[in-house]
């Protein structure tokens, strides 16, 4: 459902407020601070294999950088024994909640990046037999909601969106692959592979219903796919191809009619392909763009994208040091 | 030992697989299959296209196809190397409906480069026509030769081809053996070129970047695949003569469940999914219309799909050293076995014939 960007800080403002933070606490831009994304630092382990190490870091908005204490560095499996990538963590699209996979006993929490009181997620978010290794977390974009996707081989284990401030869970059907939240946080959008090879996109409302479609080709294999806030109209984001000095492109599909716009180019180099896209709840769409080689800083663009036009204006750039093993972006 | 060769086969286009490494197959195909190799671990799969020609009585065309003098498979002897790896080695054999086994002792058994050097571990392409009348492959004195069942030998002119490797060429035939088409791929792919076998002459060619899938059931087209830009592979039907006459992006369930192949109508193409629940899938590449049947198969992977008929599409299925053909009745669904064979166990690479 569309909220107006009023009742969407409204929305937010509760929710945190649920959390035990003032509602003030919640207000646009001028707020508290958000983070753009986190990242964890790199140490040399054994057999000349890296492992990450140290404490998450949150990169500020404003520029700071905080420590994330108590989020684990590294993860486990399904028998809780230590796992050398990095513990599960996950930030909202507005950059003010942060869900993390604690230290000291390898639970899920959420927090405001602000700071403030952790809040133990329900247990049986991380299904049975699985491991936190197996675990993709998403946050809504407003931090209201929290979704975990086991990856487990049989396509079982349904995800699970739990409401922060109801306590709701919804299950998402084990042989869906979540893909992300809409741009209000009302829908997530996945992907289902049928036994005919083909790739079906699926938008699921939280309230059990759905809508699948079988998208053409340009959507099945495109880079990467962002759901809007009226739960049915997809951003396609068509890789760029350097080779032939093509630049990445941009088409809308909408899942309820199959309708498929023309497309248009992006404004940007055939190697800049977005990584990520995010529609905002005011149908501006936001692409980011970013250099992600081994043992070099990380640079990361935020564009805002004309939807008509293809034209793309920077609206952020930051870096993250050369010496992370991960990185997350905000809303990703 | 068992080894697992990949080999890609895209309806007809196939390129001859070997079990060398380090040397890829001429073929481009983004839908690959992999077979599992049979008994000596190293045969490959080379594909010819077939089709009935319409128009031909059902009776007759099945006697036109599959008579007991007429190929059923061309093969080769793998041969082992001091270093382990098999290559080819001794004359062609063209394995008959009836049996009988017949040498092919004018044709290249190891490809050779483009500087005219042996690649021991590949062997030179060759082709059977759908119909299993006609063979086409290289001659010891490097041309591309035709030979039909109680016809004689056609050689094609010295420069029907340019100077490429010959384990870069992968040679398809229309079904009546009318028609062959060469496709050059490799590193620097060049375009195909499209022969008409009883005179020799070059009808046309087919842009570089498109890869052959196989000649439609008349013989009067040509199905590529291209990448058609925005990460999507587009099909186009070409004229025999290398005339573009219909492009289109076909649907996930198309592209993604190779090999296609190209009907006698020229413009409706067929694909089978390979799955637990097998379909028969028809996509106009001109309304952009599909319509899907469920269908039973026999064991096997997919190796070729081509048209035998206006309603008939016949399908190669291998499982191990054995080979399944069946014919599918396009408008009941009903599957019907034609064929089934064990192809000879020191094979190193063979060619069935299609339909």
């Amino acid at each position: 459902m569309r909220h107006t960007s009023v009742s969407a800080a409204l929305l937010a403002a509760a929710v945190i407020g649920g959390l035990g933070i003032p509602p003030s606490a919640a207000q646009a831009q001028t707020g508290p601070p958000a983070a753009r994304a986190a990242w964890i630092k790199s140490c040399a382990g054994k057999s000349d294999l890296n492992r990450p190490c140290g404490h998450w870091q949150l990169v500020l908005r404003d520029g700071r950088t905080t420590v994330l204490r108590d989020a684990s560095p590294t993860t486990t499996d399904h028998r809780g024994h230590k796992v050398s990538e990095p513990g599960a963590l996950a930030l909202s699209g507005d950059g003010r909640t942060v869900v993390y996979e604690r230290a000291r006993d390898h639970r899920l929490v959420v927090r405001p990046v602000a700071g403030g009181p952790v809040r133990e997620l329900p247990r049986s978010l991380v299904p049975k037999g699985c491991g936190n290794d197996d675990l993709t977390v998403y946050v809504s974009p407003s931090g209201d909601k929290v979704l975990v996707d086991c990856a487990d081989d049989a396509d079982r284990v349904p995800s699970q969106v739990l409401t922060l401030a109801t306590g709701k869970v919804v299950q998402i059907p084990g042989r869906d692959t979540p893909e992300g939240f809409s741009a209000d946080g009302d829908e997530v959008l996945a992907h289902r592979n049928p036994t005919d090879n083909t790739i079906a996109e699926v938008a699921y409302r939280l309230d059990g219903t759905s809508v699948v479609r079988t998208p053409p080709q340009v959507v099945a294999n495109a880079a990467t796919l962002a759901l809007a806030a009226d739960g049915q109209t997809v951003a396609v984001v068509v890789s760029g191809d350097p080779d032939r000095k093509k630049r990445p492109r941009l088409r809308t599909y909408d899942l309820r009619t199959g309708e498929l716009s023309g497309g248009v180019d992006l404004a940007l180099k055939p190697d800049e392909t977005p990584y990520h896209v995010q529609w905002g709840a005011d149908g501006k769409l936001t692409a980011y763009v970013q250099t992600d080689e081994v043992e070099t800083t990380a640079v990361v663009r935020e564009f805002t994208v004309d939807t008509e036009t293809g034209a793309a204006t920077q609206t952020d750039r930051f870096t993250i040091s050369k010496n992370r093993y991960a990185h997350v972006l905000a809303g990703e | 030992m068992k080894t697992k060769i990949t080999m890609a086969v895209a309806a007809g286009l196939t390129a001859i697989a070997t079990a060398s490494a380090g040397v890829s197959p001429a073929s481009a195909s983004t839908t690959g299959e992999a077979v599992a190799a049979p008994a000596a671990g190293r045969a490959g799969f080379v594909a010819a296209p077939a089709a009935r020609q319409t128009g031909v009585s059902a009776a007759a065309a099945t006697e036109a196809h599959h008579g007991h003098d007429s190929i059923r498979y061309a093969s080769i002897k793998g041969c082992s190397t001091k270093d382990g790896a098999p290559k080819p080695c001794g004359k062609w054999r063209l394995v008959m409906h009836d049996g009988m086994t017949r040498l092919l002792p004018d044709a290249q058994t190891t490809a050779l480069d483009a500087k005219g050097k042996p690649a021991v571990y590949n062997a030179a392409p060759i082709a059977v026509s759908g119909n299993g009348r006609s063979v086409a492959y290289f001659t010891k004195s490097g041309r591309l030769a035709v030979r039909t069942l109680g016809g004689g030998v056609k050689l094609l002119a010295k420069d029907a081809l340019p100077r490429v490797a010959q384990y870069d060429v992968t040679l398809k035939m229309s079904d009546d053996g009318a028609k062959l088409a060469a496709a050059l791929g490799g590193d620097k792919p060049k375009a195909t070129r499209l022969f008409d076998t009883a005179t020799g002459r070059l009808l046309g060619t087919v842009p570089a970047e498109e890869t052959p899938l196989g000649f439609s059931a008349d013989g009067g087209e040509l199905l590529a695949s291209a990448d058609g830009g925005e990460s999507v592979t587009d099909l186009t039907a070409y004229s025999d003569t290398g005339e573009r006459l219909l492009k289109a992006t076909p649907p996930q369930v198309v592209s993604a469940n190779g090999p296609q192949a190209l009907s006698g109508d020229g413009r409706t193409v067929a694909n089978v999914v390979r799955s637990r629940k097998p379909e028969l899938v028809l996509w106009d590449m001109q309304t952009d219309q599909v319509t899907r049947k469920k269908i039973k198969l026999p064991a096997g992977d997919l190796m070729m799909v081509d048209w035998t008929g206006e309603t008939q599409v016949t399908l190669h299925l291998q499982k191990g050293s054995t080979i399944t053909i069946v014919q599918i009745d396009t408008e009941t669904g009903a599957v019907r076995q034609r064929d089934r064979y064990a192809f000879l166990k020191d094979t190193f690479v063979f060619a069935a014939c299609g339909g």
